[in-house]
């Protein structure tokens, strides 16, 4: 009797919240067509590709395709050059834009916030091809404004930079912060906006600096964002921002060791050999590790407060 | 405010339902014309047609711009000449080269109409393994409407097209050899150095220590010059060296005299080069740049910054590499003439699974191969629009038109079928279609002439050695580290990634093909 | 009343931001300069704040062919505009009914869209998909469809601020008061977002105007819908290539002479984010209003 209460109460409630449902249609719906219907030709990973039994006519193949990720002993460098950058990444540009949003929400002078923050998001609308070029002029060992007119000037001795692979995460971690900061903000910004600024004004009635507003108001209060991008972030984290690993470096060998991510090393290597199979084998191998990264870490931030996790 | 977004919200919803439902013919919503022949998914079907009715077919090519603006009216005149002849249409689909392997890759496998396709790219032998081509002398096909072909191209290069026997592609009338080792160089400072030059032919044949000698000559009269700036494929360029199935692991020596596959990256001959690109580079002949800056080397020479760089011998070279550089331009070879395995199917013309109608397919490449009028409106446009015979009887541009205003210009003439039977453009000789057949003729033919080498089985190991040797490729071919030491570490590495593994393979391969050919 | 510590922070993060918005410029105006060099200076002395040559070339070149340039900017701004709209609209629809904390079902279609961000098909089964089921190849949907009108990042931040900022009392109000769920939607919950969909709408007009992908994959025959950035990096696309494939091709370097010089590439660079450039300011107004209209809590 309790249960078919109970049942019977459910259906209402579901159809009470029939319009909700309506209005969440097309967005399932997109999300069905883009994401899900593509879904079953993953099976290409595992399968011998032959164009004349077609994607699901051909043969079986195991984790065959996977092998070349792991066989190589660039794999090792790969993975870690992938993982450590995207750490960085997060830390380091979640942190920028913290600082930098922050700042402009609390920046008076109205002309020069407006300014600077057109200014900082600019660099995100410019393609990574054009940003290897301006890159290659600050770099270039004959023409570089670096090696022609900065060194010169610090007495240091000019180097060929495109050569030495140790310079090479801080400089494509610097371009990743510059590309990047101006847009990240934004979404730290509009949050903080969302605060009530009642509670600002009661912590300076009770005498609070505004460091300490900062650090018991504000910080408090986008953590649910962060946490969510976060989450998102570590979903990713075996993917590279092909442009800024590939383009910016000039595609250069000698910086491989540094600058070779999982998407750089397929893309080579199948350049020539247009393998459908092997292709998709890196993309599931990626989603696979960033799927279980998420549930691990989503998991982790459920302990802690079951509102920021993401699901 | 309300109503406006419950408007735009039913306006979504329409949108979306639209889609998910009807397979429309939406294809023809967006206005370019010239679409009437391609139908949607599936060929160009013809089953169940009437006899007489025009078969219509889609042919693939690249360009490097892209379509030119006049295409259509081209398509429209081929069109005229092909519907009357063999009863065949075809629609031309032209695409720009950064995405041609792309876009074709993804119609092959989606089996969109595609009737004829060039493969420019590397798509002959990636399409091949994925099954996609058909085989062109299946039922006779090749014999019983491409005798025009055979007879303009000769057995023996289309031979060189096979893979594992069977015949996927026709390959088109060009110049097959390459004059190896050859530089070209800024005239005016070759004459500065005393340099003297030989009577006749336009391509000056010296040795190498010349070519250092006059390389020393310059830098030494214009130190502020680049004196030369390597390409990623010099070093293949500048050697007697057949890359068999056209990649580096594995390879012929000695223009593919005997058999014999060796490690190219373990020869003398790679150590000698490297050791002296890399004394040119202790010398001040090339930039620390060269491995970085994407600046075209004609582009450079036109801008009075390089004084030579790495080019292909050929007939009409001279006058080529002068038109882009600006500047007159001599060509030096330092070795002989030579056609490489997979040079003749460099991007044959081919048929893919996709199409319905191999005989229609058929006739229009016979027709191509043969016809002078069909060839020349697809290199050179209509006559009177985009050329006109001049009193020499070349063709150039009419008054008023050049390479940028012209409507039908794509330097590709090339790629097509037969270049042999149009006409030649101003600014070459008269003979250039005699002096290239006679180029061909007179080379060294590699032993292995017509190799493919099927990567399947080691793409793996491929995959890890690709990655290596781009890794070390341009620090060593460039000259920027000391070879002695770069390259027995990057053979080390290159054998734990796996280089016996894929030159084992290539063996195998080439001794069957030996078999196969009844050359063994 | 502005006490000293609001000073020195207000001084501080002047500094520090005009720094920041400096090192952001840098390098913009490097390459709007470098836009208005000659080619030859560019090929011999590199880029440079201070040319050795001015010049207009690049631009003359770019609007010799300049239909397709206009046609270009047009094709951007159309599927920027509508894309966005249309975006936004499915996007807050799902977000709010995902807000709802006690709908039936929620955490599994919270999952259902974050499983989307995960995993992907891959470009060929999506272009099969697209290309043989909704016949959209060479067609407008193409540029407005695939991967850009929704995704699941736009998604959960929209559904976190409809969470946090959209109080349960006001329409559980409005529900006693008889009003349909929509109109709730519309009426009460939207204008209090507009912070959110001031964001969220900045990052799908930027993902739309920058895509480039679409239009590659999709635009064969039909090139009258390039989009400026796919103009542009078409034309850089051929050159990379070209250059790395030069000798394979030794009539590589023709099609090299073909394609505009350095300087080119570098006007078609400022073209590309010239509209955005100037537009911005007048959204960046909007984007302000929006959000100190909506913060106001009562």
């Amino acid at each position: 009797m309790e249960q078919a209460i109970s049942k019977k109460r459910t259906l209402k409630k579901i159809i009470s919240y029939a319009p909700i449902y309506l209005m969440m249609l097309p967005g399932l719906a997109y999300l069905f067509i883009n994401n899900y219907m593509p879904l079953p030709g993953l099976v290409v990973a595992f399968k011998d590709y032959n164009a004349k039994k077609g994607i699901y006519g051909s043969d079986w193949a195991g984790f065959k395709n996977f092998t070349y990720l792991f066989k190589t002993d660039d794999a090792w460098i790969i993975t870690r050059n992938t993982i450590l950058y995207n750490l960085a990444f997060i830390v380091i540009n979640t942190a920028l834009a913290i600082i930098v949003a922050i700042i402009l929400s609390e920046l008076a002078a109205k002309r020069l916030k407006k300014f600077t923050q057109s200014a900082i998001l600019l660099p995100y609308l410019i393609s990574s091809v054009i940003i290897s070029y301006l890159v290659f002029a600050f770099l270039s060992s004959e023409n570089g404004f670096v090696n022609n007119t900065l060194l010169p000037l610090l007495g240091i001795t000019p180097k060929n930079w495109y050569a030495e692979p140790k310079y090479w995460p801080f400089i494509l971690i610097f371009v990743n912060a510059w590309k990047s900061v101006g847009y990240n903000c934004i979404i730290y910004l509009a949050t903080i906006i969302g605060i009530d600024r009642e509670y600002y004004e009661a912590a300076s009635i009770d005498g609070a600096t505004k460091m300490q507003q900062i650090r018991h108001i504000t910080l408090p209060l986008i953590v649910p964002v962060v946490t969510m991008l976060t989450l998102m972030a570590i979903g990713r984290i075996f993917y590279s921002d092909f442009g800024l690993f590939y383009q910016v470096p000039q595609n250069q060998g000698a910086l491989y060791s540094t600058t070779n991510t999982i998407d750089t090393y397929v893309y080579r290597g199948l350049l020539q050999q247009s393998n459908i199979s092997m292709s998709s084998a890196a993309g599931v191998y990626q989603s696979i590790v960033g799927f279980i990264l998420v549930l691990g870490s989503n998991l982790i931030v459920r302990k802690f407060n079951k509102e920021n996790a993401l699901f | 405010m309300k109503r406006k977004i419950f408007v735009l919200m039913l306006a979504c919803v329409m949108v979306l339902g639209l889609l998910a439902g009807c397979s429309s013919d939406s294809g023809s919503s967006s206005s370019s014309g010239g679409n009437e022949s391609s139908s949607d998914g599936g060929g160009s079907g013809d089953s169940g047609e009437e006899p007489g009715e025009i078969a219509k077919l889609v042919v693939a090519f690249a360009t490097f711009v892209g379509a030119p603006a006049d295409t259509l009216a081209i398509q429209e005149a081929m069109n005229e000449i092909s519907r009357e002849k063999i009863g065949v249409e075809v629609e031309l689909l032209i695409t720009d080269y950064a995405s041609y392997k792309q876009q074709m890759t993804l119609m092959l496998t989606g089996n969109e109409p595609l009737d004829i396709m060039n493969t420019l790219g590397g798509l002959y032998v990636t399409s091949i393994q994925n099954g996609q081509l058909k085989d062109l002398e299946e039922d006779g096909l090749l014999e019983t409407y491409g005798q025009g072909i055979i007879d303009a191209i000769g057995q023996e290069y289309i031979d060189a097209c096979r893979v594992g026997g069977v015949l996927y592609g026709l390959p088109n009338n060009r110049d097959m050899a390459q004059g190896r080792g050859c530089a070209a160089i800024r005239t005016d400072l070759l004459e500065e150095t005393g340099y003297e030059f030989q009577n006749g032919g336009e391509i000056e044949k010296i040795s190498l220590e010349e070519l250092n000698n006059i390389y020393a000559a310059i830098h030494e009269l214009h130190p502020e010059l680049e004196i030369y700036r390597p390409v990623v494929g010099s070093m293949g360029q500048f050697s007697n060296v057949d890359q068999l199935g056209g990649n580096p692991y594995g390879v012929l020596m000695d223009y593919g005299a005997t058999l014999d596959v060796v490690n190219l990256f373990e020869t003398d001959y790679y150590m000698e080069y490297c050791q002296r690109i890399h004394d040119y580079y202790n010398k001040g002949y090339i930039s620390p740049d060269a491995a970085t800056d994407s600046t075209a080397v004609t582009e450079l020479v036109k801008a009075g910054t390089l004084a030579s760089y790495t080019t292909g011998g050929k007939p009409g070279i001279k006058a080529q590499e002068t038109n882009l550089c600006g500047y007159d331009m001599t060509i030096v070879q330092t070795l002989g003439d030579y056609i490489a395995s997979s040079s003749v199917a460099g991007f044959p013309w081919t048929v893919p699974e996709n199409n319905n109608d191999s005989v229609a397919a058929m006739k229009f490449l016979n027709l191509i191969y043969t016809d002078a009028d069909m060839m020349n409106l697809i290199s050179w446009g209509i006559e009177g629009q985009h050329y006109v015979i001049n009193d020499e009887g070349f063709a150039d541009f009419p008054e008023g038109v050049d390479a940028t205003t012209s409507g039908y210009i794509h330097s590709m003439g090339w790629m097509f079928p037969n270049q042999f039977i149009t006409h030649v453009w101003a600014g070459n000789d008269a003979d250039l279609w005699d002096q290239i057949k006679t180029f061909n003729k007179e080379a060294n033919k590699s032993a292995a002439l017509g190799f493919a080498f099927d990567s399947t089985k080691v793409s793996t190991e491929y995959t890890a050695v690709v990655n290596v040797y781009e890794e070390y490729q341009k620090s060593i071919e460039y000259g920027l580290t000391d070879p002695t030491v770069a390259i027995p570490e990057m053979n080390e590495r290159l054998k734990s990634a796996g280089m016996e593994i894929i030159i084992n393979e290539k063996i195998e391969q080439l001794n069957q093909w030996a078999i196969d050919m009844g050359k063994a | 009343m502005k006490t000293r510590e609001e000073k020195v922070f207000q001084a501080v993060g002047a500094i520090f931001m005009i720094i920041l918005a400096a090192v952001a410029l840098i390098p913009i105006i490097l390459l709007v300069i470098a836009s208005f060099t000659s080619n030859n200076a560019i090929v011999q002395n590199g880029y440079s704040f201070i040319p050795k040559e001015w010049s207009l070339e690049a631009y003359e070149y770019m609007f010799l062919s300049s239909n397709k340039i206009i046609k270009a900017y047009g094709v951007s701004f159309f599927i920027t505009a509508v894309g966005t709209v249309c975006s936004l609209v499915i996007t807050t629809m799902l977000a709010y009914g995902l807000s709802k904390r006690d709908l039936p079902g929620r955490g599994f279609i919270t999952f259902y869209i974050v499983f989307t961000m995960l995993f992907n098909g891959g470009l060929v089964p999506t272009y099969l998909m697209y290309t043989g089921i909704f016949n959209i190849k060479n067609t407008i949907w193409a540029l407005l469809i695939p991967n850009l009108l929704m995704n699941a990042y736009n998604i959960m931040l929209a559904k976190s601020y409809f969470v946090t900022s959209v109080p349960n009392e006001i329409l559980e109000a409005a529900k006693i008061d008889g009003a349909g769920e929509f109109r709730i939607f519309v009426r009460i919950a939207v204008p209090i977002a507009k912070p959110i969909i001031a964001t969220i709408g900045m990052f799908v007009g930027i993902a739309y105007w920058n895509d480039w992908n679409n239009g590659f994959i999709y635009l064969t025959t039909n090139t009258d819908l390039y989009s400026i950035q796919n103009l542009l990096n078409r034309m850089i696309q051929n050159i990379q290539f070209l250059t790395q494939n030069s000798a394979g091709i030794s009539q590589a370097q023709q099609g090299l002479a073909q394609i505009p010089a350095s300087s080119v590439r570098m006007a078609m660079a400022v073209m590309g984010i010239l509209p955005i450039v100037l537009i911005y300011p007048f959204i960046q107004n909007n984007f302000v209003k929006g959000i100190t209209l909506g913060g106001v809590k009562g």
